[in-house]
């Protein structure tokens, strides 16, 4: 049943104070934090060496961060309220989504799969769509919601559909080919912390404060069913490319691992109790699932060879 | 085009009554409250008016029939003057002469235009239907405005100007302010006498200030009676009550706080800003330390420890009385303090957090037998300054007191902790001797959110310093629960299976946290970027966990672990220090 995982490597020092974003490609490791710079360390190589660095990206720290699956576009958000687009190519700044901070601030982001569409969450809880292809960036969609601040979004595989969590516990989905609202998921009332589309686009995994991770059909806005386990709260939640396994990280400093077929935890992950504000699998190289999680420094997960095999 | 709604009358007096508040908030600096810095809007309308109308028969103020090219239609009804006339007179004496005669004239009330600078000429030609198609968005005019329109093209045209423009020189006796005053006033009953206009223009300091600068710069605030809007003359009107307040303070050798002189006008104040900042604007232009005139913030600021505080008047404070603590004096009745027994000091931002601690009298057994000085949230200028006092002060022993400070897990917390630390940004800029209101030395006890991690907790009471290793995978899988459709937060039994496992976690849920406000964010985000371009970036990560956690707590949230907590971090600064 549980897999067997191995610290693979650390950078402690990674920035001046504690890590709040991160971005993975099959390239880089993109993290932001309380300093103004946005790093990246490189995701292929063993050492995990620090290969370039966007400097004064976000003046007061950058608390997220999104990428692209195609690993050629990235997205952050910084505490001034900025939204700024990187070009992963060609490594250099791609412009600013310009009136990202006009009617409140914008917080949680994300992007589409080919890196063409940008969904940002703000303040007072709108979701908003940018078309990132050409300048200027044209605004797709503006949902309302109840002006209730937006902790985490997310945009589907194929861009169709878009979710969000607010911090009073509501979770939306939206069609962004209607533009209409799909879904209200009710029953949380603590702040959701991260949702996540599943590979194929048909489940939702929301994670948040009522440390739970629930499981929701996007299509019949049903819940599927929970995890349990966290005794803190959850900040973040990633499928495998696979959408077998769920990682999940929390508070308390736990990374957990979670079998989508057994519906079970096969991992528990931490040496220390600093908060997990981030975690991600890496892009699938071989048969293990590694993966990375940020909170005071940079942790980077081997799966251990010849165990696991559920 | 005829009829008014009455709403907009409506809205009108509601803004004259908040009319302070609004213009202060104004980012523009340098004429912030009074709107308008100049003269020369004045002399458009007044001199534009006065040419044409040729009405300067000052005695019966008729309505103006010389006007008559501007008239348009009537606008409503005597009723709904008469109700709309009483609240609107706020302060000229003249105008009651005008609004008496107003009910007998209704019938014919002429609508004037907005007279923005360039507009009479133009309308007065032009007959007023065409004036309407040529210029369709002209705003109607407020009964209130017009009336002050009538009251305006009576004036003659002659001006008084008063500059106050004093170096800063604190030692002025009182009897030269109370001839400055006095020559405003003389000055003010000769304008009502022969109808014309007084300026009074004062020196003071730009009022908002992000960013440190070496040099205060200095602007101009003007005050013109009759002003080109009923509005200025009611701010008019709260300077004029002011002197006299001040006056008056003087005569009778009596100290007013300014909520004092706010709460004996509230109608003509509006706020408690519009007199802090009149106030601290005579006293600038002046050239005087506030006391000067007579005037100081209401005390606000509590202290409780093993010291006396002798005054200039002679008595001496035991501020070592059971129970509750002691006002603190301005500095300046301050002869000295005598620390007794003490080698700690105790800033605490909630008034409720230091009387629990003063009245069970918890504060003897702590270590260092911290003297307790609470500012009630944001320090006032006595308060700060006592800090500062003490600072400088030696215990009987001779040695120095060790500074801490105890605020709110909030953004406003951590504002007031840099306030008592480096003072005041503002009096900084204004150059107002921030280093004698300072502890540089102050250090941020808490409350911290590891301490409330550690302190609140649910399984914090049972062991908090247990490291635990996450070698035990699977014995959390049995938490793993399938439970499918249920609630979220259903699996409790599941939950007292892993109890004993739990209680190791230092970091479970704490209890007793608040949700960042909007307010809150806007604050956090406001102090990084002010603190960003400064050295103090000490609570910049505290700032931003804040933010990317969501979660703020009061000081309160330690409950009753309130004292344990205090003796085990004053302890522990007392062993980091000794060490």
């Amino acid at each position: 049943m549980s897999k067997q995982y191995l610290t693979a490597h650390t950078i402690d020092n990674a920035h001046e104070s504690s890590i709040y974003a991160l971005g993975v490609t099959a390239d880089y490791t993109l993290t932001g934090s309380g300093a103004s710079a946005i790093k990246l360390h490189s995701t292929k190589d063993a050492t995990h060496p620090l290969v370039h660095t966007f400097t004064d990206a976000h003046k007061l720290g950058c608390h997220h961060i999104a990428v692209s699956r195609t690993g050629k576009r990235a997205v952050s958000a910084g505490f001034e309220g900025s939204l700024k687009i990187w070009d992963l190519e060609n490594l250099e700044a791609n412009g600013e989504i310009p009136d990202a901070n006009k009617d409140g601030q914008i917080w949680a982001i994300a992007l589409s799969a080919d890196g063409s569409r940008c969904l940002a969450g703000s303040h007072n809880g709108r979701i908003k769509i940018w078309d990132l292809d050409k300048e200027p960036f044209l605004l797709l969609r503006d949902y309302e919601t109840k002006n209730i601040f937006t902790m985490c979004v997310d945009l589907s595989a194929d861009g169709k559909l878009a979710a969000s969590g607010h911090e009073n516990g509501g979770v939306y989905i939206f069609n962004n080919e209607t533009g209409r609202m799909l879904h209200s998921l009710t029953g949380l009332m603590k702040p959701v912390r991260g949702v996540s589309f599943s590979p194929s686009g048909k489940l939702l995994a929301v994670c948040g404060d009522f440390q739970v991770i629930a499981i929701y059909d996007v299509h019949s806005g049903e819940q599927v069913f929970n995890f349990t386990g966290h005794s803190s709260w959850v900040f973040s939640v990633g499928w495998s490319e696979t959408g077998q396994f769920l990682v999940t990280s929390s508070f308390d400093g736990k990374t957990k691992i979670w079998s989508m077929d057994s519906r079970t935890c096969v991992t528990t992950l931490g040496e220390s109790n600093q908060p997990v504000f981030c975690t991600s699998f890496l892009p699938k190289i071989g048969a293990g699932e590694n993966l990375v999680t940020v909170g005071s420094g940079i942790t980077y997960y081997r799966e251990a060879s010849g165990a696991g095999t559920n | 085009m005829s009829s008014n709604p009455e709403d907009p009358y409506d809205l009108e007096l509601f803004s004259v009554i908040d009319l302070y508040q609004d213009q202060t908030s104004t980012e523009d600096g340098g004429s912030e409250y009074f709107g308008w810095s100049d003269e020369d809007a004045v002399e458009d309308i007044s001199i534009g008016v006065i040419d044409e109308s040729q009405f300067l028969d000052l005695t019966t103020p008729v309505f103006p029939t010389t006007a008559g090219g501007e008239v348009q239609s009537t606008m409503s009804t005597d009723i709904l003057n008469a109700e709309i006339l009483p609240p609107i007179q706020p302060v000229a004496e003249n105008l009651p002469a005008v609004s008496l005669v107003l009910p007998l004239t209704t019938q014919n009330v002429h609508k004037i235009p907005r007279s923005t600078a360039p507009a009479p000429a133009a309308t007065l030609i032009t007959d007023s239907i065409t004036d309407h198609t040529i210029n369709p968005p002209v705003p109607e005019l407020s009964l209130e405005d017009r009336l002050h329109k009538i009251f305006i093209e009576n004036r003659r045209d002659k001006t008084t100007t008063i500059t106050w423009e004093e170096p800063d020189n604190s030692s002025r006796p009182s009897t030269w302010v109370l001839e400055k005053i006095d020559q405003v006033f003389t000055a003010f009953l000769d304008v009502i006498d022969d109808k014309s206009k007084l300026v009074v223009k004062l020196r003071g300091t730009e009022r908002r200030m992000l960013h440190l600068k070496s040099q205060p710069k200095w602007v101009w605030r003007t005050l013109v009676y009759p002003g080109p809007s009923a509005r200025d003359n009611q701010k008019f009107g709260a300077f004029l009550r002011i002197l006299e307040l001040v006056r008056e303070a003087i005569k009778l050798d009596r100290i007013y706080t300014k909520r004092d002189i706010y709460y004996k006008d509230v109608a003509l104040f509006g706020s408690q800003r519009t007199v802090n900042n009149l106030v601290d604007d005579i006293a600038s232009a002046l050239g005087v330390p506030r006391r000067s005139l007579h005037i100081t913030a209401a005390a606000k600021g509590l202290v409780c420890g093993d010291l006396d505080i002798s005054k200039t008047d002679g008595s001496i404070i035991n501020c070592n009385i059971e129970g509750e603590g002691v006002l603190i004096p301005s500095s300046t009745d301050i002869e000295k303090v005598v620390i007794r027994d003490c080698d700690t000091a105790l800033i605490i931002e909630k008034e409720a957090i230091f009387r629990t601690l003063a009245e069970s009298g918890d504060w003897k057994r702590l270590p260092g037998r911290p003297i307790l000085i609470c500012g009630k949230g944001y320090p006032d200028i006595a308060t700060r300054e006592f800090a500062h006092y003490l600072y400088l002060t030696k215990n009987v022993t001779g040695r120095y007191l060790d500074f801490y400070c105890l605020v709110d897990y909030d953004p406003h917390g951590l504002d007031i902790y840099t306030m008592y630390k480096n003072g005041s940004l503002l009096s900084r800029a204004a150059g107002m001797f921030y280093e004698q209101m300072a502890v540089p030395a102050l250090q941020h006890l808490g409350v911290k959110f590891s301490d409330i991690l550690e302190y609140c907790s649910a399984g914090s009471g049972v062991s908090q310093n247990i490291e635990d290793h996450g070698q035990d995978h699977t014995g959390f899988n049995l938490a793993a629960a399938v439970g499918a459709g249920e609630d979220e937060e259903q699996p409790r039994n599941d939950d007292d299976n892993n109890n004993h496992k739990r209680a190791r976690y230092t970091h479970l849920p704490p209890q007793g946290l608040l949700q960042m406000t909007a307010h809150d964010r806007a604050k956090a985000v406001s102090m990084l970027q002010r603190d960003c371009s400064n050295a103090m970036v000490e609570h910049a990560d505290d700032l931003r966990k804040l933010l990317f956690v969501g979660y703020k707590a009061e000081i309160q949230v330690l409950g009753d672990q309130l004292v344990r907590y205090l003796d085990e971090k004053l302890d522990g600064q007392r062993i980091g220090l000794a060490s």
